[in-house]
C-alpha cells in the first residue's frame, strides 16, 4: 500500500494518507500551500490530484 | 565529496578518476551517520497497524505517545484513507476534468509546487504529466506553448480558492517529455524536470521554467540547456548562493548529483535569469564520492 509518511522534528515518522485505489499507484508531488491549512498531493495513476 | 566539471554540459563521457571502481560510492561511514539521525521508529517498520507508531523518547514524562495525528479511517469511497477530523477535496482527475481549452486533464501528475494566488486567496499549483507516450490523456498542444510536436508531457497549471476548491486549469508548457519532478525557485517559479534522454522531434532531458502568474512568461518555451542535458528527476536552487542542485534518475551507469553555479554575470538569479542564460552558461559539475579507503581525484 502507498502511503504519504510524515516525520515530526523528532526523526518519528507516522502514516498521513493512504492510496485505497486498487491500482496502488505512489504519491507524488506533496506539498503545502502558502497558509499550511492544505496538503496538495496527488496519485499518478489513474490521475488524481 | 568533491565535484568534477562537465565541460560538454552532458555527463556522456564521465570522467573516472583512476583507482574508483564506481563513481559513486556513498561511504558506509555517511550512511550509518544518516541512519543514527533517524530516532525513534525509523526502524522499526514491523507491526504497523493503521499507522507508524513511535516512542516519544526523552518527552520527559515516560509515555509512548504515538507520532502523528492518530489511526488512518478507511475512506468509503476507496480512495483516500486519513486521520479522524482530515478530510479530502480532489482538484484535477486524468481524462475527467476539463481544461479552459477543452481538453481532459492530462494523466500521470506528478512533481508539483504550490504559490499563494494573486490577492492571497488560494494557491496556484504547477503539475507536472510525466507523459512519455503511452498514456490515455496527453498534454495538448496549445498553440505558442509547444516546445516539440512529437512529444506530450509538461506542465497545467491549477487555481485553487481559500477551501482548496479547483478554480481553473489550463496548460502552461507543451510538448516536452516525461516531466516527472522539480523544483520551486526563490523567485516564485517552478522547474520541471525531463526525465529523459530521448531525441525525437528535439532533443530532450532538459529542465524548463514555468511561470505560476504570468502565461506570457510561458510562451515560445525554451529549454534551460546551461542545467545540462540528462534524465533529470529534482531540482533546488540555494537562496543565498543561487547554486543549482539537480539530481538524475539513471542506471548504469547510476545516475548523478550535479551542481550548478551560475556566472557572476547572472548573478544574483532572479526572475528571467534562468531563460537569459547562454546555453553554456555557469558552471555545471557532478558530485563524486568514494569509500574512505579509495583516494579521491
Amino acid at each position: 500500500m502507498n502511503h504519504l509518511i510524515g516525520s515530526t522534528e523528532r526523526g518519528e515518522v507516522f502514516f498521513f494518507a493512504r492510496n485505497e485505489d486498487p491500482e496502488n499507484s505512489e504519491f507524488t508531488g506533496p506539498n503545502f500551500s502558502h497558509d499550511k491549512k492544505f496538503l496538495f498531493a496527488n496519485v499518478q495513476s489513474p490521475g488524481i490530484v | 565529496m568533491n565535484f568534477f566539471e562537465l565541460r560538454d554540459g552532458r555527463p556522456a563521457r564521465r570522467p573516472r578518476p583512476a583507482g574508483a571502481a564506481r563513481l559513486i560510492h556513498i561511504p558506509v561511514t555517511t550512511l550509518t551517520a544518516r541512519r543514527a539521525t533517524l530516532r525513534g521508529p525509523a526502524n522499526n517498520w514491523e507491526g504497523l497497524d493503521g499507522h507508524i507508531t513511535g516512542d516519544n523518547h526523552g518527552d520527559g514524562n515516560g509515555t509512548d505517545k504515538p507520532a502523528g495525528y492518530g489511526p488512518l479511517v478507511p475512506d468509503p469511497a476507496g480512495l483516500l484513507s486519513l486521520p479522524a477530523g482530515f478530510s479530502y477535496t480532489i482538484i484535477a482527475r486524468s481524462g475527467v476534468t476539463t481544461l479552459e481549452t477543452g481538453e481532459p486533464t492530462p494523466s500521470d501528475p506528478d512533481g508539483t509546487a504550490s504559490f499563494v494566488r494573486k490577492g492571497g486567496s488560494g494557491d496556484v499549483l504547477v503539475n507536472n504529466h510525466e507523459v512519455s507516450g503511452t498514456e490515455p490523456f496527453r498534454v495538448p498542444h496549445v498553440a505558442g506553448f509547444v516546445y516539440d510536436e512529437t512529444t506530450f508531457g509538461g506542465t497545467t497549471t491549477i487555481e485553487v480558492d481559500n477551501k482548496g476548491n479547483r478554480v481553473r486549469e489550463y496548460v502552461s508548457l507543451a510538448g516536452t517529455s516525461t516531466n516527472c519532478a522539480g523544483g520551486k525557485t526563490p523567485w516564485d517559479t517552478w522547474l520541471t524536470c525531463e526525465e529523459t534522454e530521448e531525441i525525437t522531434g528535439k532533443r530532450h532531458g532538459y529542465v524548463f521554467e514555468v511561470d505560476p502568474y504570468d502565461q506570457e512568461a510561458n510562451r515560445d518555451p525554451k529549454p534551460i540547456k546551461a542545467l545540462g542535458r540528462y534524465a533529470h528527476e529534482s531540482v533546488v536552487v540555494d537562496p543565498r548562493r543561487g547554486t543549482v542542485y539537480l539530481t538524475e534518475d539513471a542506471t548504469a551507469p547510476n545516475g548523478l548529483l550535479y551542481r550548478w553555479t551560475p556566472p557572476g554575470s547572472a548573478q544574483p538569479l532572479r526572475h528571467g535569469s534562468l531563460r537569459a542564460l547562454a546555453d553554456d552558461a555557469g558552471t555545471l559539475e557532478a558530485l563524486t564520492a568514494f569509500s574512505g579507503d579509495t583516494a579521491t581525484a
